[in-house]
């Protein structure tokens, strides 16, 4: 069984989520995808925008969330220090 | 040879210029991996694991840049008391640096929290700095032993998880054992210094491969 997420956890799934969808994705479906709370997503939401991982943008009337460049560069090195740790087994 | 130091200048004169090339690929290896972990760190802060580790490499990159300054020096020997000032404090800085940086590299995959151990072991790799510049083998001794138990924890891992980088991290660092192995015996033959230079060389050139593949895996993950 999978322990509790930490907080760079949690935003690693949400910015994959996003890229995985193609890099756009509907709030609330990203909310369901990564398993949050609509104010756990507020948080986080606020958190990844601020830190230039997601933009938000208007599509017919509906506010859909992207991902960017540095949300992409972020994926990888968060894999890059996920693979580090299990080849150092830490 | 400054009076008081066992080891300055443990290469034999056909091979100057060569071990500083070597020492200087050495330390490019662990400099690039021990910036990387850094870099993982400053994504996660609150990942003390990945600052140890970036901390243990960017020792090993600190000791081979000195032992790369201080080997220049000796090749280059004049008598200033400066220059045997300098050749001293290079080598016992080397000396601290290999084997705190080889301890951390053991003791960052045990699961209990070790802050104090860090500390009580830089005291004891101080003292044992002091007293091996009368002789030279208890440092490589040392070495074998941190390298041997940090190898241990590699091939425990890998036996667990069955993951192929952790293997070639093992063997890597069992060659670079091998080396240290190698130079404890340097004054029975300075060519055995040679050929642990040599091995050194193989074992950092495998942990740049296992890096390599660390960095190709993560690109599959997209």
């Amino acid at each position: 069984m999978q322990g509790k997420r930490s907080r760079i956890d949690i935003i690693y799934d949400m910015v994959l989520t996003i890229n995985k969808r193609g890099g756009r994705i509907k709030p609330t479906h990203l909310m369901y995808k990564a398993n949050l709370s609509h104010n756990q997503m507020k948080q986080y939401l606020e958190e990844l925008m601020a830190k230039g991982l997601v933009a938000e943008e208007q599509a017919k009337e509906r506010k859909m969330l992207t991902i960017t460049d540095k949300g992409i560069a972020f994926i990888n090195q968060f894999n890059q220090m996920k693979e580090m740790e299990r080849t150092f087994g830490l | 040879m400054v009076y008081w130091l066992d080891f300055v200048n443990l290469s034999p004169p056909g091979f100057y210029g060569k071990d500083v090339a070597i020492d200087i690929i050495s330390a490019l290896v662990v400099l690039s991996i021990g910036f990387f972990s850094f870099k993982n760190f400053m994504l996660d802060t609150k990942n003390k694991k990945q600052l140890l580790l970036s901390s243990a490499f960017l020792m090993l990159a600190a000791s081979f840049i000195v032992k790369i300054a201080t080997n220049i020096l000796t090749h280059t020997e004049t008598a200033s008391e400066l220059y045997h000032l300098y050749l001293a404090g290079g080598f016992l800085a080397h000396l601290f640096l290999t084997l705190f940086g080889f301890y951390i590299l053991y003791a960052l995959t045990s699961k209990d929290d070790l802050t104090m151990n860090y500390v009580i072991m830089a005291y004891f790799i101080l003292i044992l700095t002091y007293f091996a510049r009368f002789n030279y083998h208890w440092f490589y001794i040392t070495a074998v032993i941190f390298l041997l138990a940090a190898t241990r924890r590699y091939i425990l891992s890998y036996r667990k998880f069955r993951y192929k980088n952790t293997k070639l991290l093992a063997i890597s660092f069992g060659i670079i054992t091998l080396s240290q192995i190698f130079f404890i015996f340097t004054y029975a033959d300075r060519w055995v210094y040679v050929a642990g230079e040599a091995i050194q060389l193989i074992g950092y050139c495998f942990l740049l491969y296992t890096f390599a593949m660390v960095l190709k895996n993560a690109r599959k993950k997209k």
